[in-house]
């Protein structure tokens, strides 16, 4: 039997959810930019959209390390830049002056982060610019009552009613819901919402569940995502390329759907 | 074996190590298992070098040592005969576990102690009376 590498070289990979810089507060032991990057290459991932550490955390500082980070592996990276609604204006120009630059690929909110729910007012001012412009947003989505409390503020059900206000937005759900039954609930989101997508990053690896959502949503609208440092490339790829799936859809997960999306 | 979520009674992620390591050193001759279960054990990686480094008999198991490059890390700070796999199945599929270990960065001999050899030796090693 040949090897993981090996047997997911015919598939274009792209990997959509990719963390890069220092992160003070978690102990990650391999984490420079630089081994991210080369384990990605390692198992041939074409290209990967990242959204910096610091980004999620600072304004015009994150900015300045996406772009730093954006300038030196410009030939393989594409960026989120961060919406943060507790200082919307600064967040906002830096949407308005660079969002529209070929290396942007979307903006990237995060709701529990930002102990922010997206139907708050703060978030008006995004979600009216994404839509006239027809954006890409990938947020944090997770299920609620969970013990981490902040988790309440991404529950993926608030942006249903957001996409309807907003029909032009092309929505991520990352985590697809994230835990129990939500994994299974935003699958009807998906069948709803012309413009929502999900990725599987995370921790989220329940047997038969990536072949549930080609079932019940087809794999047009799944997109790989690592979510790295935060967890290991390979749990994703073993993730996919154990699934029972034809290689079609493999390939829709693994790039395809990126490709188009992003048109990358 | 203890599993990280019944010890984290809470979810706040707070965990009275010094205590694991105090139960270890008072017995000796019993090997602790350490089960993630469904914790995120990536948010206790310093104290998974602080409780392998003093210790001789703590293990870990494997399925959720999700931080890129864990598994490395954690084997060139202790050794890999201190890492157990496992699948946490029907939870996880089982098949990113297998490939985590086959694809690892590591000498054939190192996974090999992870796949298998680090549970035989435990178990060779209980004495019953």
């Amino acid at each position: 039997m040949l090897k993981l590498k090996d047997r997911i070289k015919k598939f274009r990979i792209i990997d959509t959810h990719l963390h890069l810089g220092c992160l003070s507060n978690l102990n990650f032991p391999s984490r420079s930019d630089k081994e991210i990057i080369g384990l990605l290459k390692q198992y041939g991932i074409e290209k990967a959209i990242f959204s910096h550490h610091a980004a999620l955390s600072t304004v015009s500082f994150g900015f300045e390390k996406t772009i730093e980070v954006l300038r030196e592996y410009d030939d393989y990276l594409y960026a989120y830049l961060v919406y943060n609604p507790n200082f919307a204006a600064e967040s906002l120009d830096i949407i308005k002056k660079y969002g529209n630059i070929k290396k942007i690929a979307g903006i990237k909110i995060h709701p529990s982060w930002h102990c922010c729910y997206p139907y708050d007012e703060k978030y008006d001012v995004l979600w009216d610019y994404a839509d006239k412009n027809s954006m890409i947003v990938l947020t944090h989505s997770w299920k609620p009552d969970v013990a981490n409390e902040s988790q309440k503020f991404s529950d993926p059900f608030f942006f249903g009613k957001i996409l309807e206000e907003y029909q032009n937005v092309k929505l991520i759900l990352a985590h697809a819901g994230g835990r129990g039954e939500y994994l299974y609930r935003v699958m009807d989101l998906l069948e709803k919402y012309e413009n929502m997508y999900v990725d599987f990053s995370g921790d989220i690896f329940v047997p038969g569940l990536v072949e549930e959502y080609v079932r019940k949503a087809g794999s047009k609208k799944l997109l790989f995502g690592t979510d790295m440092p935060w967890i290991d490339l390979r749990y994703y790829l073993a993730n996919i390329d154990s699934a029972h799936l034809d290689d079609d859809a493999k390939a829709d997960i693994f790039g395809l759907n990126a490709i188009r999306l992003f048109d990358l | 074996m203890l599993s990280l979520d019944e010890i984290d009674i809470t979810g706040d992620k707070c965990i009275e190590w010094e205590k694991l390591l105090e139960i270890a050193d008072s017995f000796k001759n019993m090997p602790l298992i350490i089960d993630g279960g469904d914790a995120k054990e990536l948010m206790f990686n310093s104290y998974f070098f602080m409780i392998l480094r003093n210790s001789a008999n703590i293990y870990l198991n494997t399925h959720n040592l999700f931080v890129i490059s864990q598994i490395e890390v954690l084997v060139s700070v202790s050794g890999s005969d201190r890492l157990l796999y496992d699948s946490y199945f029907p939870f996880y599929e089982p098949s990113i576990s297998v490939e985590r270990i086959l694809e690892s960065d590591m000498p054939e001999k190192s996974k090999q102690m992870i796949a298998s050899r680090s549970i035989e030796k435990i178990y060779s090693g209980i004495n019953i009376s």
